[in-house]
């Protein structure tokens, strides 16, 4: 689809597993575990980075073993296997929006949490560091569907017509969301005395 | 993409939190997640008592079906006795 359109912001990769991923997806499709492992290291960087992204560090594995499984369950009813990555991107935004309803619940205590695991990042350069938890609360801040679309667009470099089929919305929508999500954040850094 | 955006994406992308590496076991978990159980013993159980239990409930049913009333077996008793000697009215 958006190989189609000249644009393809998931490179297909052939060379790790020796399979391009429409043969990696049919290889799942008929139940073929080792298949799908290659498909797990193709993706997981990408599944796992949004979902830190918008979820934070405190259930990370839990929330890409989820998504992965739902995608081995789903996969025999994927009827377009060039659809696989917004396949697999809604079900990763499904999944950390699950998380989200459930965080809204016990909010306190994963703050807590989620402090203690920024704590354990260990780097030299505290200007970095500093900067890195300024963009993390910055994006913290936001509402979950402005967050979405910053994080696809921004971070994960997806096009606006490729994140416009992922959430299923029209293209305005998602450039009116990133045009706030963007306000609000930088509203958000120059509080915190960034200067952009 | 707006052109004064350009200074926020670029600071977004240089700072964006680190991912921090999976676990070393996560992928062995998500393998063995997916991969067909055998199923336990125990779980067996359920559905034999149940096939048993209809089994038994349909072959005590038949049976009871099959087999006449003593009312129905005293008729036929009669009309045998009956039919068998002639009596008026069962021959023509």
């Amino acid at each position: 689809m958006w190989a189609a359109a000249g644009v393809n912001p998931l490179p297909t990769q052939v060379a790790a597993s020796g399979h391009s991923d429409g043969a990696l997806v049919q290889r799942c499709q008929q139940g073929d575990p080792e298949g799908f492992r290659w498909l797990y290291r193709r993706f997981q960087p990408r599944v796992r980075a949004t979902l830190y992204h918008l979820c934070g560090a405190v259930a990370l594995d839990d929330l890409t073993q989820e998504v992965f499984l739902r995608v081995w369950r789903g996969l025999p009813r994927l009827r377009q296997p060039e659809m696989f990555h917004t396949w697999l991107y809604r079900i990763t935004l499904n999944v950390a929006a699950d998380y989200q309803r459930q965080c809204a619940q016990k909010r306190s205590q994963m703050e807590t949490l989620t402090q203690a695991s920024s704590d354990r990042v260990a780097a030299p350069d505290w200007l970095h560091l500093h900067y890195e938890e300024v963009v993390r609360q910055g994006l913290e801040a936001l509402s979950f569907d402005h967050r979405t679309v910053l994080v696809l667009h921004d971070l994960e470099s997806l096009p606006q017509k490729a994140i416009s089929e992922i959430l299923g919305i029209p293209v305005g929508t998602v450039k009116s969301r990133l045009f706030h999500a963007r306000a609000a954040l930088r509203r958000y850094l120059e509080q915190q005395g960034v200067t952009l | 993409m707006n052109r004064d955006d350009d200074p926020l994406v670029a600071f977004l992308r240089q700072y964006a939190p680190s991912v921090p590496p999976p676990s070393p076991g996560l992928e062995a978990r998500i393998l063995r997640a997916i991969r067909p159980q055998p199923r336990p013993v125990w779980q067996w159980v359920p559905p034999v008592v149940a096939v048993a239990g209809v089994s038994l409930w349909l072959g005590m049913a038949s049976a009871h079906l099959g087999q006449p009333s003593s009312t129905q077996v005293a008729e036929l008793e009669a009309w045998v006795e009956a039919s068998w000697h002639g009596q008026e009215g069962l021959l023509p």
